[in-house]
């Protein structure tokens, strides 16, 4: 139970030092990592002979070159595309690309499921199709079906303002009060504007504009 | 940058842990063995009660750092190192010098084994 414990909290540690990401996102060799952080995770559970320890400090190595590797990346392009590869152009201009398919062992279907999954029905429509080196495919439509936008209609709008969760359950949240420029006073004031007070609300929302919503606890708007 | 520090800190850790282990498996081994060796020698000059005695403290001093050993070293090796030195002290009642060489060759080669396991070299690759 104790080496359960240790190690979870290890692991826990390994993969929130690596970074926030999901499965699907993570470049080849974060995979690697994570997949063999998991097996050598399971070896002191599985075998009571080997010494926790030695999994850790196993764990912990693969730690350091990950993040010594993906600063690398970051500094040079060259790295960048050893670790990761790099992303390839499938539709060039809407023309596919059939070497470029070849070369990454992708078939037609392959390819059109990857554009189903884009909301993409119609070959035809697409001008630019890149397979990205997470195997994501980022697909740009030609201009006739895109979509219209304002920007396409010429009006002018102003963007939304984000709304931030300012208290949650009872309690204050500080990094939205800082995200948003304004001190905990501001926010007693709009309380009191409500006739309540922060223990009371079980969610509260507020925008740079000072549009503010209150949910109270009891489901009371 | 943010994650260079802890990474830092984690591979000196890792480090300080090898060369800890590596220390502390090397000492070990070469203090033991050392006191088998001075046990043989009493045991071979027919200083039999002395032997029994050496053996005896040779079992307790390693059941102590056995505790410390097993946090760095694979349990199995321990395990079968405890079992031959704990024999060491029955070969000496039956008066057995061969036996007692018999273990003292087995523990030493265990010890090898650990202190190779612990070590960097041509193995690490293979």
């Amino acid at each position: 139970m104790i080496r359960t414990i240790i190690v979870y909290i290890i692991v826990t540690v390994a993969i929130r030092l690596m970074g926030k990401r999901q499965i699907g996102d993570m470049q080849p060799n974060e995979l690697v990592v994570t997949l063999l952080i998991s097996e050598i995770a399971a070896i002191p559970l599985q075998d009571m002979d080997q010494p926790v320890l030695s999994g850790v400090s196993a764990i912990s190595i693969l730690v350091v070159l990950e993040i010594l590797f993906s600063i690398a990346a970051m500094k040079s392009f060259l790295m960048r595309k050893i670790m990761s590869g790099k992303s390839i152009i499938i539709i060039k201009n809407g023309t596919i690309d059939q070497q470029a398919m070849k070369n990454v062992r992708m078939t037609v279907l392959d390819l059109i499921e990857l554009l189903r999954g884009q909301n993409v029905f119609d070959i035809n429509d697409v001008a630019f199709a890149v397979l990205e080196v997470n195997g994501n495919l980022s697909v740009l439509l030609k201009k006739d079906v895109q979509t219209v936008t304002l920007k396409d209609m010429e009006i002018k709008a102003q963007d939304d303002p984000l709304p931030l969760p300012v208290i949650s359950d009872g309690k204050i949240i500080y990094e939205s009060l800082k995200a948003l420029e304004i001190n905990p006073n501001a926010v007693q004031k709009i309380l009191k504007k409500n006739k309540t007070e922060v223990k009371k609300v079980f969610l509260m929302t507020l925008d740079r504009f000072g549009n503010e919503r209150i949910v109270k606890k009891g489901g009371e708007v | 940058m943010k994650r260079l520090i802890p990474a830092f800190v984690i591979f000196i850790l890792v480090i300080s842990f090898c060369i800890s282990a590596n220390l502390c498996v090397d000492k070990t081994s070469l203090k033991t063995l050392k006191k088998i060796e001075y046990c043989y020698q009493e045991l071979k000059a027919g200083n039999t009660e002395t032997a029994l005695g050496l053996s005896e403290n040779i079992k307790d001093s390693w059941h102590k750092d056995k505790e410390t050993l097993e946090i760095f070293v694979n349990h199995s090796f321990l395990d079968k190192a405890n079992l031959y030195i704990c024999q060491l002290p029955v070969s000496i009642k039956n008066n057995s010098k061969n036996d007692f060489l018999v273990q003292y060759e087995n523990i030493k080669t265990i010890f090898e084994q650990m202190s190779k396991e612990q070590k960097f070299g041509l193995h690490s690759f293979y």
